[in-house]
């Protein structure tokens, strides 16, 4: 009867010990931070001189790749 | 002939990411060379239910790009050599899904596996209409719940006049799960039964799937609950992965706990 | 000089008082909101803003160059609509210009059919669809969604969920008492009548 309570109890700790790493690693992993912030804040600067159409923001490699399309 | 079988339902939260790591990992146990690919895009969570989230490297948008092959991106799951996963990206852009390129993919998924399980997004926008696009078939999951209901009928009215099969005049296989099954509450009137269900959405029906805790408690610990032989919910799914590949398996319907003139007076005292 | 030509389809309409102006464009925006309005009457404020608010296209006291073939007549007025009139004049001319339409499977949520003629509805019509037609809608199964008909008659089973709209006038539930309903307007008056299936064919 002890096990089945510490069993029930363990689930929920797994649960949260793999949400902590999970959601650490969407965090920093692969994603721009701010890539939204970043992008109007692109637009609103070349707008002043073109018009924009489209704007791409892609991670490669240790990079960022930036691709403005013109209107 | 391999299928591409899209697990759709409309509203959200009724069961579809759980539905389709079970089934998924059903035809594998069955020695069925099957793929499940998260299509959510930006909220990816099959890998959490499979409990292959510390496993992800690459993504599908990754693949389709061209920037990784097929084979760097899937993961191979614990449970069976049979059952691959693709992982959604998390990049909040869906404007990076192009049909070519969706198509390209599936169509090399399919020389590779017998059964191609598509995670359908929540809702009826871009990202559930690409999902539908190439399916051959799907799997719709209802719960017995009026939002639920109507919003399937929505999601099925959708596959059948935008999948490129429907378009080209041909029947897209629909099969009916009712998940989160409450038979107490049905046998007292509280909850629709399976019979008021089909009759709304009439398609086929291929599986009812009781509610069970256990369900909570299998995805903490990233362990589908087919796995487990004792849950009701983890028999059902065994039951739904056995039809679609062919066998022949009753629909069981869930029995209450308190049914019969012995069963309700019990039901009265507890 | 840049020119373009093409057709538009033209609903023409009188008005009788503003109210039931009013009413009628509301309960009958599905079927047309893809026309241009042909408006003749006394144009109220109340009515132009209207007609702006729900970006209805029309043209007012102006008439219009009859097509070669006789426009088909529909004196649809928001008060006493007179559909056997209708049928009388241009028996030929429906047949041709306004096909059945038949839908065989059942009609889902968020589906519409939109349709210049009559509609037959062999499958159940659920909860968030719409059918919207000019000529009637006759429904065979069950009804959860709504149907809106200007035509020469309405034949539905009783309704529980569904709106079931004819000549601008919402029919209650309640009096939709039959197996099957024919809604009908017999010397201007709205009449509920009972139909059995052989009457159909």
């Amino acid at each position: 009867m002890f096990s089945w309570f510490k069993r029930k109890d363990k689930s929920a700790k797994i649960a949260k010990d793999r949400l902590k790493i999970a959601i650490t690693s969407d965090r920093t992993g692969t994603e721009i931070p701010f890539l939204e912030d970043l992008k109007e804040d692109i637009i609103k600067i070349i707008r002043k001189y073109k018009d924009v159409s489209n704007i791409d923001i892609r991670k490669v490699n240790d990079s960022i790749s930036i691709e403005v399309e013109l209107r | 002939m391999s299928k591409i079988i899209a697990v759709i339902s409309g509203k959200g939260g009724v069961g579809k990411t759980t539905t389709t790591a079970n089934v998924g990992l059903g035809i594998a146990l069955n020695r069925k060379q099957c793929v499940v690919v998260d299509f959510d895009i930006g909220q990816r969570n099959l890998d959490m239910i499979l409990g292959l989230e510390n496993r992800v490297v690459y993504d599908m948008v990754q693949v389709m790009d061209g920037e990784v092959t097929l084979d760097q991106a899937l993961i191979k799951s614990k449970a069976s050599r049979n059952l691959f996963f693709l992982p959604a990206s998390q990049t909040k852009d869906k404007s990076v899904l192009d049909s070519e390129k969706i198509g390209k993919m599936l169509q090399e998924l399919k020389e590779k596996f017998e059964y191609v399980l598509l995670d359908a997004p929540a809702g009826i926008e871009s990202g559930f209409e690409h999902t539908i696009e190439f399916a051959d078939a799907a799997l719709v999951v209802v719960n017995p719940e009026v939002s639920s209901i109507r919003d399937s009928d929505r999601a099925i009215g959708i596959l059948d006049s935008k999948s490129k099969k429907a378009i080209a005049g041909e029947d897209v296989e629909k099969f009916l799960i009712i998940n989160r099954f409450d038979a107490d509450m049905v046998e007292k009137g509280e909850m629709l039964n399976s019979e008021d269900i089909l009759d709304i959405l009439s398609i086929e029906l291929i599986g009812i799937v009781p509610e069970d805790r256990g369900v909570i408690d299998a995805s903490n610990q990233g362990q589908p609950i087919i796995l487990n032989p004792k849950a009701e919910a983890g028999k059902a799914y065994t039951r739904i992965a056995k039809r679609l590949t062919g066998e022949k398996s009753p629909i069981v319907e869930p029995r209450a706990k308190n049914s019969g003139i012995f069963g309700k007076l019990k039901g009265m005292f507890s | 000089m840049k020119c373009k030509q093409y057709s538009v389809k033209v609903f023409e309409m009188g008005i009788e008082s503003q109210a039931s102006f009013i009413d009628f464009i509301d309960a009958n925006y599905e079927l047309i909101k893809n026309h241009l309005l042909s408006i003749h009457g006394n144009m109220t404020e109340s009515i132009k803003e209207h007609l702006e608010k729900n970006s209805l296209s029309y043209i007012h006291n102006t008439a219009l160059p009859l097509p070669k073939k006789a426009a088909k007549e529909c004196i649809i007025d928001a008060t006493a609509p007179k559909p056997e009139e209708e049928v009388e004049s241009s028996p030929v001319e429906e047949i041709q210009e306004s096909p059945l339409k038949v839908q065989s499977t059942p009609l889902r949520s968020g589906q519409l059919i939109q349709h210049n003629g009559s509609v037959l509805l062999i499958d159940r019509i659920n909860s968030g669809a719409k059918v919207a037609a000019m000529g009637s809608v006759v429904a065979l199964d069950k009804v959860e969604g709504d149907i809106s008909s200007v035509g020469e008659c309405l034949i539905v089973p009783p309704v529980t969920r569904g709106n079931i709209i004819f000549h601008g006038k919402k029919i209650e539930n309640e009096s939709l008492i039959y197996p099957l309903n024919k809604i009908i307007y017999i010397n201007d008056e709205l009449q509920i009548k009972p139909i059995s299936k052989k009457e159909l064919a």
